[in-house]
């Protein structure tokens, strides 16, 4: 085991010595021993509100602890292998392989390899197969909704919300892997590869108004991504963008009430010492009652000087007057996500933004003195012409005609199909065309600073996001080349990757990027979210004729039939 | 009422910035609930002022904080107050209410009084010690006695009075250059006043 003063030697030390504030320690004597991880680093994964809760919840029970690990720098994982010591974790520095339980958070694609790493340094086997006894492997989070390009490394598989399914793991716990394996192939919405494929049902919390909260979230010491107190106001959204996995897996939509949301603001930040407060969800203007949630919020903390922040906004002149009701003077950078350059790309999307809106909400932003605003746009989506690649280059020039002063941002992702979306069966926008695409963008606009992602590291993301079990050797293989960190850009190394798919062929990656027939199997088809396949094929039909489906919460009469409130809830009514 | 505390950095926190002893403070101040002063601007923090920073690894007996709470309260309370919501490993020494603030206290701490434990430091003659430094990609000689105000041993190794404006990360890379084990612990933050030395906490 390492000594304190031995962390002196590495990058950050503050990343492993543990003793946060609100952090628990606990006798493991006689306690279900489960480690919580995240495969990135300590800032990044500190700033998971997933981890947190469920270190929290899982520490809130008697019978068992729960300790968290992130993945090393590289420093130390030099340092590590070389002096053949075994990966700890960080509360108590046990080594992982004594935990009874190994929970990973999976939260990119990319970052696979880091998982492997994970159990390579934890001197634990890196296939499912050759496993013996304990711990047990598992994972969750929204990469884990196609589990097959994983099957082979992780031995059970969490689909939907966790923390009551993360209970009946620890109520079901037995001394005997098979004997717990098979106790957990039992468990809705747990996947056993080992087992062979069932029909797995996403787990919901439908109680979301009373589900568990941290009051005492943890406060790390150095500064991670998130440094700030962070409360859920709500899970799921609606809108129903066609490209959004989150929007379609996170359903239904369910809020916390006003009051409900206060207390645990309150609670938190008397807990923490926090001098910022997150209102956390998909689509926070959105919430139904976000006026009278943000006047009484700023009320209760007016003396605290405690700063609200509003993420995930809409770009409508109602995220204006929030920005302005919490009041807090920062006249921050804007972020607005219009997807599409075209009225018509938008409707496909279902996204149903006119152009006057984002060009009245600029200007009317530039006026009350945001004078940084970025917009994110995708390409390669289903449908999309040429005309509408145009049509990001013109409306950004209007933009800036007529908010001369704006220092304006213009950030391009390549549009990856996602499975459980209207969209999963669609093609991966090509090399050529997307460079051809990101050329007229770039010689079309002036005075605008334009990033885009990489069409490489997006196109391995489009591969493994709907991969089969063949892609687990793509990812194997990747990890041997030493693939660590992959969704960091620096660390990402297309010509690794690219050798792979060369030596191997896999005969589904031609599929994977060319898209699937509507009519056929697709590996994440035994995964039921709740939303019908039938659904899924009639948005697909209206994004075609740029038909519109309005969120259920502004047409509750008129039920787009997702299917999500009747397929998973027991008492089959709508929420 | 400006109040000084002065506390402990020992154990984990000798592995934290003081960038992060900073944020961590403005953490504890507004856990313990007491009525304070604020900066103005869009991102109100606590006022607050600290002793000077310290190397990452490096322990420290003595570390200061000034903060301004708008009322007047009996310090007992707020230290009871205080003690309640920091972490085990900052320990608070004790506090006292000051009267006036005249100067920051990085500009008050005039010398430091440090501790060097190890074996085979007590046998070197740190007046003989040549620093390096990197500046602008040049390597600079500094010797070390230049910032020596006085230099004696105890049970454990070295204890030395040192000019504020040393660099104590400069003396550490050139001990673990030389292959020395050592511990620093910094033991006080002095002010030299008419030849005197006076702990910074009982200034005012």
């Amino acid at each position: 085991m390492l000594k304190d003063e031995e962390f002196l030697f590495f990058q950050k030390p503050g990343r492993y010595i543990g003793k946060e504030w609100n952090s628990v320690y606990k006798n493991p004597e006689g306690k279900k021993r489960f480690l919580i991880v995240y495969p990135d680093i300590y800032e990044v994964g500190m700033s998971s509100l997933a981890i947190i809760l469920l270190y929290h919840l899982i520490n809130e029970r008697d019978d068992s602890l729960c300790e968290r690990l992130f993945s090393p720098g590289l420093d130390l994982e030099e340092y590590l292998l070389k002096n053949d010591i075994p990966l700890f974790s960080i509360e108590t520095r046990t080594a992982v392989k004594n935990f009874d339980i190994i929970g990973f958070s999976l939260q990119s694609q990319l970052n696979f390899t880091n998982v492997l790493d994970i159990l390579n340094l934890s001197q634990i086997n890196i296939f499912s197969k050759e496993r013996k006894g304990f711990p047990i492997i598992i994972a969750g989070g929204p990469v884990a909704l196609n589990p097959a390009p994983f099957s082979p490394f992780i031995d059970g598989f969490v689909i939907g919300e966790g923390e009551e399914v993360v209970e009946e793991i620890l109520d079901n716990f037995k001394l005997d892997r098979n004997e717990y394996l098979n106790k957990l192939n039992e468990i809705e919405g747990v996947y056993i590869p080992e087992f062979g494929k069932k029909i797995v049902n996403k787990r919901v919390i439908w109680d979301f108004e009373n589900s568990f909260f941290p009051e005492k979230l943890l406060v790390p010491y150095i500064q991670t991504i998130h440094d700030r107190a962070v409360v859920e106001i709500f899970r799921g959204c609606d809108r129903g963008c066609r490209f959004c996995i989150s929007g379609m897996e996170k359903r239904p939509r369910r809020e916390r009430s006003v009051d409900k949301i206060l207390e645990i603001s309150e609670k938190v930040l008397k807990n923490t010492g926090y001098e910022e407060i997150s209102l956390l969800s998909l689509s926070t203007s959105d919430y139904k009652r976000i006026d009278e949630l943000l006047i009484k919020l700023k009320e209760r903390l007016k003396d605290k000087k405690i700063t609200i922040s509003l993420p995930s906004l809409r770009i409508d002149n109602f995220s204006l007057k929030l920005l302005d009701l919490i009041d807090t003077g920062r006249k921050v950078t804007l972020t607005f996500a219009p997807e599409g350059g075209t009225e018509k790309i938008r409707n496909i999307m279902n996204k149903p933004i006119k152009d006057d809106e984002i060009l009245n909400v600029i200007k009317e932003a530039n006026f009350k003195g945001y004078k940084k605003i970025k917009l994110y746009f995708l390409i390669g989506v289903p449908y999309e012409d040429y005309d509408d690649i145009y049509g990001i280059a013109e409306l950004i020039n209007k933009i800036k005609d007529e908010n001369k002063l704006i220092k304006l941002s213009l950030s391009i992702n390549p549009f990856i199909p996602k499975p459980f979306t209207p969209f999963q069966w669609e093609k991966f926008i090509s090399k050529d065309e997307f460079i051809k695409k990101i050329k007229i963008i770039k010689e079309g606009i002036k005075n605008v600073n334009l990033s885009y992602r990489g069409w490489e590291e997006s196109f391995i993301e489009a591969i493994i996001s709907r991969g089969d079990e063949q892609i687990s050797e793509l990812i194997y293989e990747a990890y041997l080349e030493g693939e660590k960190f992959s969704n960091w850009k620096e660390n990402f190394h297309f010509e690794t990757w690219e050798k792979i798919l060369k030596e191997k062929k896999f005969k589904s990656v031609d599929k994977i990027s060319n898209g699937f027939l509507t009519d056929e199997e697709l590996p994440w088809d035994f995964i039921n979210i709740g939303i019908d396949k039938k659904f899924l094929l009639e948005e697909r039909e209206k994004s075609k004729n740029c038909e519109i489906t309005k969120p259920c919460f502004m047409d509750f009469e008129k039920c787009s039939n997702c299917g999500v409130c009747f397929n998973l809830n027991d008492s089959k009514n709508r929420i | 009422m400006i109040v000084r505390i002065e506390y402990k950095k020992t154990n984990s926190l000798i592995f934290i910035s003081t960038l992060d002893i900073e944020r961590l403070w403005e953490r504890i101040l507004r856990r313990a609930d007491l009525n304070l002063k604020y900066t103005e601007g869009y991102n109100p923090k606590v006022v607050k002022d600290f002793s000077p920073a310290i190397p990452l690894g490096v322990f420290s007996e003595s570390e200061i904080i000034d903060f301004i709470i708008i009322e007047d309260l009996e310090i007992d309370y707020v230290l009871s107050k205080i003690k309640k919501v920091s972490p085990f490993d900052l320990f608070i020494k004790r506090g006292k209410v000051i009267n006036e603030k005249f100067a920051s206290l990085s500009s008050l701490t005039t010398h430091i009084e440090v501790e060097i434990a190890g074996e085979k430091v007590k046998n070197l003659n740190f007046k003989e010690l040549e620093l390096e430094k990197n500046i602008d990609g040049k390597l600079k000689v500094i010797e070390l006695n230049r910032f020596i105000f006085k230099e004696s041993e105890n049970e454990n190794g070295k204890m030395l009075i040192l000019d504020s404006k040393v660099s104590l990360k400069d003396i550490m890379n050139k001990l673990n250059k030389m292959g020395l084990d050592f511990i620093i612990t910094k033991k006080n933050n002095l002010n030299l006043q008419n030849d005197k030395l006076i702990s910074i906490f009982d200034l005012n």
